[in-house]
C-alpha cells in the first residue's frame, strides 16, 4: 500500500468514528479560520472563541495573579506593632504616626529619635498602630526592638500567632498568583500544539487531493506557507502576551536577573522578552509547518 | 466479436497498455497486460475483489506506476513523465474514488470547484461549469452543504461531479462502495454525456442497468482478457 493509500485509508478509518469525526471537524473548523474564512460554514464561535481564548488568556492570568498579589500585599501590610508611648499630644501624635510608617524611615535612626523626641511632650499613654510592610519575622522582631528602645516609647507589643498566619497566607496567595501563571503557560502550550498539530493535519488532507486534481506544487504550497505564516503570527501574538505577562507579575514577586537583565515592571525589559519570545514562537511555528512542506514535496517527488 | 456500436477512430488512442507487470510484495497483480482503448470508448474493468481494478486505474490516474512495461495516456508515457509535468496530465483525467476523498469541512459546490480552480478558470465560467454539474446530478439542493453531513451516496455523487466538472479527456470511475442502483444511474447520466463528448470512459463497475461497454477488460489470476466489441484491432 502507497502512503498516499495507507495516509486516506487511515483517514477514513477514523472519519468513521462519530467523536473523531466531530474533533476532526473541530480541528478544521480552526484551521479554517486562520486561513480561510470564505470557506467557512459554520463553526465560527468555536473557531473565534479558540483564537479569543489564546489572546484572552494572558489578559485573564495576569488580572489573576494581580489579584493574588493584592491579597498577599494585604495580609502582608496587616501586620502591625503597636507602640505605646508615656506622653501624648494631638498635633505632635499625626507626626510621630508618619514618620513610623515606613521602614525605611525606622531604619534611619537620626530621623527616628527626633520624631520621638517631638512627641515626647505627650503625657497619655497610646496605644499606636505602625504598619509594616513585607517584613521577614527576624527583621519585624529587630524593628519592636528598636521602637522600643526609642526614648518616648514605654512599650512595643505585636502578636507573633497573627503574624505567622499572615505571613503564611500572604504566602498562598503569591504561590496561586505563580500556579495561575504556570497553568496559564501550560494552557497555551497545548492550545498552541494544538492548533499546529490540527493545521499540519488539515493541510496534509488539502495537499493530497489538490495534488491528485492536478495542482502543481506552486498552487498547494501557497495556501499552505500563508497558513504557515499566520498560524505563527497568531501564536507569536499570543506568546508575546504571555510572556510580558508573566515577566510583569514576577517582578513584582521576586527579583530575579536573567541574561544580565533585571526583570523588573519597566517596559523596556519587559518588551524585549516579548519580543525575543514573539520571534521565537514565530520559529517554532515555521518549523512545525516544514512538516507540512515536506510531505509535500515528498508526495511530489 | 460483436459489430461496434460506437464509431471510434483506431488511430485516436487514448490509453495504450503494453506488457504492463504489476507486483505487490511477491503476489503479481498482472503480468503481461496490453490493450489499447480508443479516444470516446467506454470500457468496463471486471475482475474479483483484490484482483488489481483499482491498481489499474490508479496507474492511468498516474498515482501508481507499472513495474514494467510501457503505459502511454493521451500521448503521455507515464513511465518517463516528469514530476513537473505530471499535475498538467492529471488534470485531463476525471478519477472517481471507491471512497470519496473530499474537503470534509466544505461544501459540495467548493468541491466540485476545486478542478477548475487548479485548471485557472475564471469565477464566472467556473461558477456557470458547477452549477451546470451539479443539475446533471441532482446535486442542486445540497450544493452548499459541508460534505460531511452528507450521506454516502450524496458524497460519492459529488465526487462523480468534482471529476467530470473539467470535462476531462479521461474518465477513471472506481468501484463504488454501498451506493443505491438510482445513484448509480445518476452517475452514469454523467458518464454518458462525457462520453457524448469524446471523453474515454474505463470503468470498474459492473454495467448493469446501464450502457453495455464497448470493450471489456477481465483480470483473472493475474491475466487479462479483453472482449472488445468495437472494430479495433490490438
Amino acid at each position: 500500500m502507497s502512503n498516499y493509500q495507507s495516509y486516506i485509508s487511515s483517514f477514513h478509518k477514523l472519519a468513521r468514528n462519530p467523536i473523531s469525526l466531530h474533533l476532526q471537524t473541530t480541528y478544521r473548523f480552526i484551521k479554517e479560520c486562520v486561513y480561510d474564512w470564505a470557506t467557512m460554514r459554520t463553526g465560527h464561535v468555536l473557531a473565534i472563541g479558540l483564537i479569543a481564548l489564546m489572546l484572552i488568556l494572558p489578559a485573564a492570568s495576569y488580572l489573576f495573579a494581580k489579584l493574588c498579589l493584592q491579597i498577599g500585599d494585604n495580609l502582608s501590610r496587616a501586620r502591625t506593632i503597636s507602640v505605646f508611648t508615656e506622653n501624648q499630644s494631638e498635633g505632635r501624635l499625626d507626626q510621630l504616626t508618619t514618620r513610623l510608617r515606613q521602614y525605611e524611615q525606622i531604619e534611619r535612626a537620626t530621623l527616628v529619635p527626633a520624631a520621638i523626641d517631638s512627641a515626647s511632650g505627650i503625657n497619655t499613654r497610646l496605644l499606636e498602630v505602625v504598619p509594616v510592610a513585607a517584613l521577614a519575622p527576624v527583621q519585624f522582631a529587630n524593628i519592636a526592638e528598636q521602637l522600643r528602645t526609642l526614648p518616648g516609647v514605654s512599650m512595643v507589643s505585636w502578636s507573633e500567632e497573627t503574624l505567622q498566619r499572615n505571613l503564611q497566607a500572604a504566602h498562598y496567595a503569591r504561590l496561586a498568583a505563580l500556579a495561575s501563571l504556570a497553568l496559564a503557560a501550560i494552557l497555551f502550550t497545548v492550545l498552541t500544539w494544538f492548533l499546529i498539530r490540527n493545521s499540519i493535519r488539515s493541510s496534509r488532507a488539502v495537499v493530497d487531493i489538490k495534488f491528485l486534481l492536478g495542482a502543481t506544487p506552486h498552487q498547494i504550497s501557497h495556501p499552505v506557507v500563508a497558513r504557515g505564516v499566520l498560524l505563527g503570527l497568531l501564536i507569536a501574538v499570543a506568546g508575546y502576551a504571555i510572556v510580558a505577562t508573566i515577566s510583569l507579575v514576577l517582578a513584582n514577586i521576586v527579583d530575579i536577573t536573567i541574561l544580565k537583565i533585571r526583570i523588573q515592571s519597566g517596559i523596556f525589559p519587559i518588551l524585549l522578552y516579548a519580543g525575543t519570545v514573539l520571534v521565537l514562537s514565530f520559529i517554532v511555528a515555521q518549523l512545525a509547518f516544514r512538516r507540512t512542506y515536506s510531505y509535500l514535496y515528498q508526495q511530489v517527488s | 466479436m460483436t459489430a461496434p456500436r460506437t464509431a471510434v477512430s483506431e488511430n485516436e488512442t487514448m490509453i495504450y497498455a503494453n506488457q504492463i507487470t504489476r507486483q505487490t510484495g511477491e503476489r503479481v497483480l498482472f503480468s503481461d497486460l496490453s490493450f489499447f482503448l480508443p479516444a470516446g470508448s467506454y470500457t468496463c474493468v471486471m475482475g474479483a475483489s483484490g484482483s488489481g481494478k483499482t491498481v489499474l486505474l490508479e496507474m492511468i490516474a498516474g498515482r501508481q506506476k507499472p513495474d514494467s512495461g510501457s503505459l502511454v495516456v493521451n500521448k503521455i508515457d507515464m513511465l518517463e513523465i516528469t514530476a513537473e509535468r505530471l499535475p498538467y496530465v492529471r488534470r485531463e483525467i476525471g478519477f472517481v474514488e471507491s471512497t470519496p476523498t473530499l474537503l470534509e469541512n466544505r461544501s459540495a459546490v467548493e468541491n466540485i470547484r476545486l478542478p477548475l480552480d487548479i485548471a485557472g478558470f475564471d469565477r464566472r465560467a467556473a461558477t456557470e461549469r458547477v452549477t451546470e454539474t451539479l443539475d446533471e446530478l441532482g446535486l442542486t439542493v445540497i450544493g452548499d452543504v459541508p460534505v460531511q453531513r452528507l450521506t454516502n451516496d450524496q458524497r460519492w455523487l459529488v465526487t462523480c461531479a468534482r471529476a467530470t466538472v473539467h470535462r476531462p479527456a479521461v474518465l477513471l470511475v472506481d468501484e463504488p462502495i454501498d451506493v443505491s442502483e438510482a445513484t448509480l444511474q445518476r452517475q452514469q447520466h454523467a458518464t454518458e454525456r462525457l462520453l457524448a463528448n469524446g471523453a474515454t470512459v474505463l470503468s470498474a463497475m459492473s454495467a448493469a442497468g446501464g450502457r453495455p461497454p464497448d470493450i471489456s477488460i477481465e483480470i483473472k489470476q493475474g491475466r487479462s482478457f479483453i472482449n472488445e466489441q468495437l472494430s479495433v484491432v490490438h
